[in-house]
């Protein structure tokens, strides 16, 4: 008893510590949430669903990419969407870019599996996707292309890259903003284990484009396209600065930034809301489906924060 | 310590806790709203954040000292115990990094990783462990020692002894050294996080997970190879002879798993040693950069595994050694809890 009681006592020094702090960051995602309320295993579920929406996306994309084939169909559910144009197979230039595109992409569609087992009869089935309109969006709105331009003649390897650039960190962000509102600790330490994943992605991933930094593609360097690409993200998830691209310049050097942190060197949190207006590239902020979803994410999210 | 590792990493059993969940959402919708405790040990019923903070903040003032010596900025770790660093190399000049963008790396995971310490130092405020004494010297030459000083390829065995490896004195030993500690703190981090009580602290103990990861992902590829090759055959080092640097990770790897017990929680950087095709000197191919389950999913570790490694001692009950030399700093006033933390059955020990 006393040291239950000791331990209380350090918890509530240690929380008036972080408000102190102010550790505005690791305060952020439950503020934008709203505070933690009615966790419950329902709450977990649509938590659940909507991550399984994003596997879809992202298994779909690594898939075609590397295998020219997407899921299974008894992966998918009974009522699956379509997958709409773009995802062609392709062809990487060395046997090290495919193999890292091919480890992530069956992550990925473990991922998928990995949801659907757990949600059980709950699980949605996968959305309708649309890549290639959707990227030709995103790199219109990004300004990497005229607004009338498409992606056609653009080493298709490199388009491959932006794409999985634009994903990884959304679900690393996604993950984190989620966690919080997980009641159930074997769901919690699965979805942890996702979120890292998908952030040793997010590091493969930002480590190969940084490599690649000084390249020009369509006559841009990557590295300006990639803050270009970081900016339109910025712009869609509203207030706030919780994107960066892969260097940090400063006066007399380039920083590599790898890692997308605040300045406590923690990695941001997104709400659901913030998400959807990222993947449904809605610039007016009101995550209206479009984008990668054009019929929106499968399911009913009521009840979730932020949502 | 078999019975809990296997109880936690059993796949079926998470997917079962899981299909109960998933059922209890569907049959929510036709019965009143109520609040059921999660499976498992319940979080309410565990208050362990100060000594799961704390064993955290151990492990940051490591990695921190660590790349902040490869920077040479040591002097900006807080606190001021001892860091015992090899003979000639005092933390205060860089390593001769090879690669401009290696250092680069450095110098943001070092910033990183002080970053943390003094986040945890500031969420922690008086309840906060002080600076271990961190040994950095032979810690590294004991732990190489053991993992791969014997390895040979072709009857050429490595150019150095027990007494040789020193992070510092090339930027493939650096990238050994990182790739020892990377992986291990993703795994602490995961395993700990269902055990946080405070919904803020569990959303800074994801945040740091997440950097983690994004550092583990990021020095195992640069160690596989990031300029279109695999690093492969490690010739242009010649540092460890005609030993591959991707055979050195997997030693590595393994000797990580043997600390932490029974269970395989870890995994080097090739599909080859992955599916025990054997260690191969040439032409590995498919790359593992991301150590997973068949889920997909990264590996948990208990604060005891994460203890052995760090201490480069499998036995369960030792508590210093290997990079804390004088044992973990624990604060005043949180013993017992770091005794419970610690013990090999957390967290059945807490029934």
């Amino acid at each position: 008893m006393n040291n239950f009681f000791e331990t209380r006592m350090n918890r509530r020094r240690l929380l008036g510590h972080l408000g102190a702090v102010g550790a505005g960051a690791a305060i952020a995602p439950l503020a934008s949430f709203g505070q933690a309320q009615d966790l419950s295993p329902e709450l977990d579920a649509k938590i659940l669903n909507f991550a399984l929406n994003l596997e879809y996306l992202e298994a779909e994309f690594y898939l075609r990419a590397v295998y020219g084939r997407g899921l299974d169909d008894a992966d998918i559910g009974p009522d699956a969407g379509e997958v709409i144009s773009g995802g062609e197979k392709i062809e990487f230039s060395t046997p090290v870019m495919q193999s890292y595109a091919e480890e992530i992409a069956k992550d990925e569609e473990a991922h998928v599996k990995f949801l659907r087992a757990a949600l059980g009869d709950a699980a949605v089935s996968r959305p309708t996707l649309n890549f290639g309109d959707a990227f030709t969006t995103a790199a219109r709105a990004s300004g990497i292309i005229p607004p009338d331009g498409t992606l056609e003649g653009l080493d298709p390897e490199v388009v491959f890259l932006l794409g999985a650039f634009i994903f990884e960190d959304v679900g690393v962000t996604a993950y984190n903003g989620a966690a919080p509102f997980i009641s159930s600790g074997d769901f919690l330490e699965a979805a942890a284990g996702i979120l890292a994943v998908e952030s040793y992605h997010a590091g493969s991933i930002r480590n190969l484009l940084y490599c690649k930094k000084e390249e020009k593609v369509g006559g841009v360097k990557l590295r300006n396209i990639i803050q270009k690409v970081s900016n339109a993200r910025d712009l869609l998830d509203g207030e706030g600065d919780m994107d960066q691209g892969i260097v940090r310049d400063n006066p007399f050097n380039t920083w590599a930034n790898i890692v997308p942190t605040d300045e406590n060197a923690l990695v941001y949190a997104r709400t659901p809301f913030q998400v959807l207006n990222i993947v449904y590239l809605d610039l007016a902020g009101e995550a209206t489906p479009g984008g990668f979803f054009p019929d929106g994410l499968n399911g009913d999210f009521s009840g979730v924060p932020s949502l | 310590m078999k019975k809990l590792l296997n109880k936690k990493m059993d796949r079926r059993k998470v997917l079962n806790t899981l299909l109960v969940a998933g059922a209890g959402a569907t049959l929510a919708a036709c019965t009143p709203r109520e609040k059921a405790p999660g499976p498992g040990p319940g979080p309410d019923e565990l208050m362990f954040d100060p000594a799961i903070l704390n064993f955290a903040l151990n492990l940051e003032y490591l990695e921190a000292a660590f790349y902040l010596a490869a920077i040479g900025q040591l002097d900006r770790l807080p606190g001021s115990a001892q860091v015992k660093l090899p003979s000639g190399f005092d933390g205060s000049k860089q390593l001769p990094f090879e690669n401009g963008w290696v250092k680069a790396y450095a110098e943001e995971i070092a910033e990183d990783e002080l970053a943390h310490v003094e986040f945890l130092l500031a969420a922690l405020g008086e309840s906060a462990a002080q600076r271990p004494v961190i040994d950095l010297d032979m810690s590294f030459k004991n732990a190489a020692a053991a993992a791969f000083g014997t390895l040979s390829d072709g009857g050429a065995s490595l150019p150095f002894g027990s007494d040789d490896f020193d992070p510092f004195a090339a930027e493939v030993f650096f990238l050994h050294g990182a790739f020892i500690f990377e992986d291990v703190g993703v795994t602490a981090y995961k395993g700990a996080a269902r055990y946080l009580t405070d919904k803020t602290l569990l959303g800074a103990a994801a945040s740091i997970l997440g950097v983690e990861s994004y550092h583990a992902g990021e020095i195992r590829q640069v160690l596989y190879g990031v300029d279109g090759r695999a690093r492969g055959d490690g010739v242009e080092d010649g540092l460890y002879g005609a030993v591959p640097v991707w055979n050195i990770v997997e030693a590595i790897s393994d000797a990580r798993d043997s600390l932490d017990g029974e269970s395989d929680v870890d995994q080097g950087i090739t599909l080859e040693a992955l599916n025990g095709e054997g260690l191969r000197a040439q032409a590995h191919g498919g790359a593992n950069i991301v150590p997973t389950d068949e889920n997909g999913i990264v590996f948990s570790r208990t604060p005891r595994q994460v203890a052995n490694i760090v201490f480069l001692n499998p036995d369960v009950t030792n508590a210093v050694g290997g990079f804390f030399p004088e044992g973990i700093s624990i604060p005043a006033g949180l013993e017992d809890e770091f005794a419970a933390l610690l013990d090999p059955d957390f967290p059945n020990n807490l029934a």
